[in-house]
C-alpha cells in the first residue's frame, strides 16, 4: 500500500485543529521543540493520540516520552508506515 | 470558640464495605485492588480497579433508594446510615433544623450519566439524542447535589446542605465546609464526608491518554504502590465515608463517644496547571502549615501523617517535599502511609475515607501502612509505613489531600483536649 | 494571617462584576437590555431542537470565546468554562483589581457548579461508545468535572488562596458567595465567586426535561413565575462572576467600585423529598429569616426582593407564602422581581446573575422587571415589578434561591457608605453624596 509520507504540513494541520494554534504561530523551523512552541504534556498526549487515531501510528509509552520535536514526530510516523508498508 | 468533634463514622471501601471491615482492611496491609469486573475493559490502557463489593439492600437502601440514586449516592447514604448509629444520636428526636449535610464528589453522576446517555444516544451513534429513551431519574445524574439532597432527605436533615466538589481534594474539602458550619453556628451537627463511584468507561478512559492510572493489568493486587520505586500511577477506586461532625459542647454534653476534634484545615491551589505538579511541594506545604496554625500546632504534635500518595510518579515526589517543607526534620520521625496502596483513587471520595481512617488511627493507636512498598525511591525517603501497620500513640494525625485543578489541602484531627 | 474562624472586623464587600447573559455580553450591554425588559430567550438555535418538548432557552449569541482566551485554551475546556473565565476577567477589569500586584495567597476562587462541561463532555463521550476508548482525549480529564472552571480562574490569574467549589444547583450562587464570605472572614483579602452554567446541549437538555419543570410552550414567553399560566421553566447560560472583597483591603489599594456588602446569608434543606413540593414553606421561609438574622436587620428595611421565581404553581404558591411568613407585612409592599424571566434559569449562573442584579439596582436606583407576568396569580399578594422598570432607592436587598432536591438560601446584599451615590429615583439633582449606613 502507497502513502504520501506525513509532511509538514500534515502535522502543522494538527497543532492549528486539534491543538488550537493559529497558522502564524507554527514556526517553519522543524527541530522546534514542543516545549519551545509552548505545548504543556497534555497538548503533546492530544497531538499523539491524533497521530495514533487518524494516521494509524502506534506509540508506546517509551516512544511517547522520546518524541520532542516537530521534526521527531514526522519522522516516527513515516518510519511506522514504511514498516506496516513493507509487512 | 465552636469546636467540632466527630462522633461517628461509616465507611463504604473496597475490600471492607463497613467501617470495621474497611479498618480491618487497612490494619492487615491487603489490597483490594483487581481486574475490573463492572465492565469489560480489554480496550483500555488500565484495566485495574479497586471495586466495592456492595449490596445496597444490606447496607440499608430501599428499592425505591436504590433505583433512583446513582451509585455513589448509594455509598454516601449507606455511609452516613452506619456513621449516625455509630454517633448514637436518634436524629428524629435532635432538632433537625440544626443539622447539616457537607458532602463531597469530584465527578459525581457519571456512572448514571453514561449507563443513560448509551441508551438515549442508542450507543453513541446520534449526537441528538432521544429523550425517550431516557428515565426518569437522569436528572439525579445529572447535578451532583443529588448527593446532598439525598441524605438531607434520607435523615429529614434541614440545616443548610451543599456539595463540595473540588476534583481529588472534594472529601477533605466537604469537610472543612462542614467544619466551618459548626464553628459559624450554622449548624450543631453535619453529615459530612465524600463519595465516588467512577469507575465506568468514561471515567477510566480520560485517565489512559495521560498515564495517570496504572497499566500494571497483570499485577493488578499489587499495581497500586505509592512511594515505590516502580510506582506507574494511581488505581482507581471508588467508595464513600461519612463522619458525623458534631459541636464538642453538645457532643460532650450528651456524653458522645469522641473519637477526636478537627483542629486545623486548610486550602490552597497552586494556580500552575490542571493536572502537573512542581517537585517542590510549595502549596501544599502551605495548605499544610496554615492548618497547623489554627491548632497551634508544631510540627512535633503531629504523630502521623495520611499522605494523598496516589502513587503517580509525579505526586509522590511532589507530596514528600511539601511535607519536609512543613515538618521539617520531623517529617523523618513519624510514620507517612498512603491507604490508596490498599483502596486504590477514588477521587472525590478518598479524602473523606482517608479521614475516617485518620480519625481510626488516633482510636485504636494504629498507623495503617502502604502496601506493595518494596522498593524504595531515593526521592521518597520518608518512613512510609513499608507493608506492616505501625503501632503508636497517635493523638494528632495530619492528612493531605492534591488534585487535578491546583487543589492541595490539609486537615489535622487531634485527640480530644480538655 | 488566615484565621480559623470568622473575624467580625471584616467586612465581605462586592468590588466588580463580570456578566454573560442571553440578553447581554458585559454589564453594561446586560443592564440596558434588563432595564429595557429586553429578553435573550428564543428558539434553540446551538441544535436542532425539533425533536425535544422543550426547545427554547436563553441562548448567549455571540460569544467568541477567543476574544477572550487564546485559542489553545479553548481546545482544552468546556464552553462553561470559556465563560466563567471571559466573565471572570470582566469583574477582575470592572473592579480595577490586577492579581499579578497582590500576594498570590491573599486571592482565591470559589465558584458554585452545577452541571459542568457538557458539551465537552458530550463529545467526548460520544467518542468513546462511538469509536472506541482510545477516541478519548487528553483534556477530557480537566474539562468537564465541576471544578475546572475553578481551577483554569486560578491558573489564570495566579490565585493560590483557598479555592472551593459548591453545587447546590439552582441555590449554588448563593451558597458559593456565602462561602467566599466565609473565606474572607477568615483572613483571604479577594475571592473571585458566582458562577456560570452552560447546560444547552442535546444530552444536557434531556437530562433537564426529565424533571419534568420545563415548560413545552413554544414560546419566548414560556417562562412566567407567580404568573396563574406558569407552566415551567426555560433553562439559560452563562451567568456572572462577582469579586468579593474585604472591605479595608479594597478600601486600601484604591477601590472605587464597591457595590455593596454580603451582609447576612441562610441556608436550609427541605429535607423532604428528592424533587416533591415540600408540604410547607417553613424551610423556605426560615432561609430567608436565618439570613435577615445573620444580617440583623428587620423585614422592612428591605427593599426589592429578587425572588427564586420557580415557573411552576406549587413551587411558586411556597415562595410567596415563604415571603409573607419571613417578611410580614412588608411583603405586601416589597419590590418583588424575577429578571430571569429574561435568562432562564441558569443554574450556577442563575442566583450569581440576581445577585449581580440586587447590586446594580442599588447602584442605578432602577428595579428590573419580571416579563410576561400579565396574570400574577390569584392570591399572590406579592407587588411583582412587571412591564417595565421601576426607579426606587435600593439600599438593601434580598436574593432568594432554591436548588433542586430542597435546597433554600437567601443573601442579603446592602449598599454601604464606600458606594458610589445612586442617581436620586425622582430625577431631580443628585444633593447628597453620603449615604446613611
Amino acid at each position: 500500500m502507497n502513502q504520501a509520507p506525513f509532511t509538514y504540513d500534515d502535522i502543522k494541520h494538527i497543532l492549528v485543529e486539534r491543538i488550537g494554534f493559529t497558522a502564524d504561530e507554527v514556526p517553519d523551523d522543524v527541530d522546534t521543540s514542543f516545549r519551545e512552541l509552548g505545548m504543556d504534556s497534555l497538548a503533546v498526549v492530544e497531538l499523539q493520540l491524533t497521530l495514533q487515531q487518524d494516521y494509524h501510528v502506534t506509540i508506546p509509552d517509551e516512544d511517547a516520552h522520546a518524541m520532542v520535536t516537530l521534526r521527531e514526530a514526522i519522522d516516527y510516523v513515516n518510519r511506522q508506515r514504511l514498516v506496516a508498508g513493507a509487512a | 470558640m465552636r469546636r467540632t468533634a466527630i462522633t461517628g463514622i461509616g465507611v463504604v471501601a473496597p475490600g471492607g464495605v463497613t467501617r470495621d471491615a474497611f479498618w480491618e482492611t487497612l490494619v492487615s496491609g491487603r489490597s483490594a485492588t483487581r481486574r475490573i469486573t463492572f465492565f469489560d475493559a480489554a480496550e483500555f490502557r488500565s484495566q485495574i480497579a479497586a471495586e466495592c463489593d456492595f449490596d445496597p439492600q444490606a447496607a440499608g437502601l430501599r428499592p425505591q433508594e436504590v433505583r433512583r440514586m446513582d451509585r455513589y449516592v448509594q455509598f454516601a447514604v449507606a455511609a452516613a446510615i452506619e456513621a449516625v448509629a455509630d454517633s448514637g444520636l436518634d436524629l428524629a428526636g435532635e432538632d433537625r433544623e440544626r443539622v447539616g449535610v457537607a458532602l463531597g464528589s469530584a465527578v459525581g453522576g457519571t456512572t448514571l450519566l453514561e449507563s443513560e446517555y448509551v441508551a438515549v444516544s442508542d450507543g453513541g451513534s446520534d449526537w441528538l439524542v432521544d429523550p425517550d429513551y431516557a428515565s426518569p431519574h437522569v436528572y439525579q445524574g445529572f447535578v451532583p447535589s443529588a448527593l446532598a439532597s439525598e441524605v438531607s432527605v434520607r435523615f429529614g436533615a434541614q440545616g443548610p446542605s451543599a456539595v463540595v466538589s473540588t476534583g481529588c481534594t472534594s472529601g477533605i474539602d466537604a469537610i472543612g465546609y462542614g467544619h466551618q458550619m459548626i464553628q459559624d453556628g450554622e449548624a450543631d451537627i453535619v453529615l459530612s464526608g465524600a463519595a465516588e463511584s467512577g469507575i465506568s468507561p468514561i471515567s477510566m478512559a480520560c485517565f489512559d491518554p495521560i498515564r495517570a492510572t496504572s497499566a500494571r493489568n497483570d499485577e493488578a493486587h499489587s499495581a497500586a504502590r505509592p512511594f515505590d520505586r516502580e510506582r506507574d500511577g494511581f488505581v482507581m477506586g471508588e467508595g464513600g465515608a461519612v463522619l458525623v461532625l458534631e459541636e464538642l459542647g453538645r457532643a460532650r454534653a450528651r456524653g458522645a463517644h469522641v473519637y477526636c476534634e478537627i483542629s486545623g484545615y486548610a486550602g490552597r491551589g497552586n494556580a500552575f496547571h490542571m493536572t502537573g505538579l512542581r517537585p517542590d511541594g510549595l502549596e501544599m506545604s502551605e495548605a499544610i502549615l496554615d492548618a497547623m496554625r489554627q491548632g497551634d500546632h508544631v510540627p512535633a504534635d503531629i504523630d502521623y501523617v495520611n499522605a494523598h500518595g496516589s502513587g503517580t510518579r509525579q505526586n509522590d515526589v511532589h507530596e514528600t517535599a511539601a511535607i519536609k517543607r512543613a515538618l521539617g526534620d520531623h517529617a523523618y520521625r513519624i510514620p507517612v502511609s498512603s491507604i490508596k496502596s490498599m483502596v486504590g483513587h477514588s477521587l472525590g471520595g478518598i479524602g473523606a475515607i482517608e479521614m475516617a481512617a485518620c480519625a481510626l488511627a488516633i482510636e485504636h493507636g494504629v498507623a495503617p501502612p502502604t502496601a506493595n512498598l518494596t522498593q524504595s525511591d531515593p526521592e521518597c525517603d520518608l518512613d512510609y509505613t513499608p507493608l506492616v501497620a505501625r503501632r503508636l500513640p497517635i493523638d494528632v494525625a495530619l492528612s493531605t489531600g492534591s488534585g487535578f485543578g491546583g487543589f492541595q489541602s490539609a486537615m489535622i484531627l487531634s485527640r480530644e483536649a480538655a | 494571617m488566615i484565621t480559623s474562624v470568622p473575624r467580625r472586623d471584616r467586612r465581605a464587600v462586592i468590588t466588580g462584576i463580570g456578566v454573560i447573559a442571553p440578553n447581554g455580553i458585559g454589564t453594561d450591554a446586560w443592564w440596558a437590555a434588563t432595564t429595557a425588559g429586553t429578553s435573550g430567550i428564543g428558539r434553540i438555535t446551538r441544535f436542532d431542537p425539533s425533536r425535544y418538548a422543550t426547545q427554547f432557552a436563553g441562548e448567549v449569541d455571540g460569544f467568541e470565546a477567543v476574544d477572550y482566551i487564546a485559542r489553545r485554551l479553548t481546545m482544552q475546556t468546556d464552553r462553561w468554562t470559556w465563560m466563567g473565565l471571559a466573565a471572570a476577567g470582566m469583574a477582575l477589569d470592572d473592579a480595577s483589581f490586577r492579581p499579578a500586584e497582590h500576594d498570590p495567597y491573599s486571592m482565591g476562587v470559589i465558584t458554585a457548579s452545577s452541571s459542568g462541561g457538557n458539551e465537552f463532555g458530550q463529545v467526548e463521550i460520544q467518542a468513546l461508545w462511538s469509536k472506541g476508548a482510545s477516541h478519548v482525549g487528553a483534556y477530557q480529564s480537566i474539562a468537564w468535572f465541576y471544578a475546572a472552571t475553578t481551577g483554569q480562574i486560578s491558573i489564570r490569574y495566579g490565585m493560590k488562596g483557598a479555592c472551593g467549589v459548591v453545587v447546590s444547583e439552582g441555590a449554588g450562587g448563593l451558597d458559593a458567595l456565602a462561602h467566599g464570605r466565609r473565606a474572607v472572614l477568615r483572613g483571604v483579602d479577594t475571592i473571585v465567586s458566582g458562577g456560570v452554567e452552560a447546560p444547552i446541549g442535546p444530552y444536557a437538555l434531556t437530562c433537564q426535561m426529565a424533571t419534568g419543570r420545563l415548560s413545552s410552550i413554544a414560546e419566548a414567553t414560556a417562562y412566567r413565575p407567580f404568573d396563574e399560566r406558569a407552566t415551567g421553566y426555560v433553562p439559560g447560560e452563562g451567568g456572572a462572576i462577582l469579586l468579593i472583597e474585604d472591605l479595608e483591603s479594597a478600601r486600601r489599594r484604591g477601590a472605587t467600585s464597591i457595590y455593596g456588602e454580603i451582609l447576612g446569608y441562610g441556608a436550609t434543606h427541605d429535607g423532604h423529598h428528592p424533587w416533591s413540593l415540600p408540604p410547607d414553606a417553613r424551610q423556605l421561609t426560615r432561609a430567608v429569616a436565618l439570613a435577615l438574622r445573620d444580617a440583623r436587620i428587620e423585614p422592612e428595611e428591605i427593599d426589592v426582593v429578587f425572588a427564586d421565581g420557580a415557573g411552576s404553581r406549587g413551587w411558586d404558591d411556597l415562595e410567596e407564602q415563604a415571603l409573607h411568613a419571613a417578611l410580614g407585612a412588608h411583603a405586601a409592599n416589597v419590590p418583588v422581581s424575577v429578571p430571569k424571566t429574561m435568562t432562564g434559569r441558569m443554574y450556577a449562573g442563575g442566583a450569581s446573575l440576581d445577585v449581580a442584579s440586587a447590586l446594580f439596582s442599588m447602584r442605578h436606583g432602577v428595579i428590573p422587571p419580571a416579563v410576561h407576568v400579565d396574570r400574577p396569580a390569584a392570591g399572590c399578594g406579592l407587588d411583582i415589578v412587571r412591564e417595565a422598570s421601576r426607579a426606587a432607592d435600593v439600599r438593601t436587598a434580598l436574593v432568594v434561591a432554591r436548588g433542586y432536591g430542597g435546597f433554600n438560601s437567601a443573601l442579603v446584599l446592602r449598599r454601604t457608605s464606600d458606594c458610589p451615590s445612586p442617581p436620586t429615583p425622582t430625577g431631580g439633582p443628585d444633593e447628597s453624596s453620603t449615604l446613611h449606613l
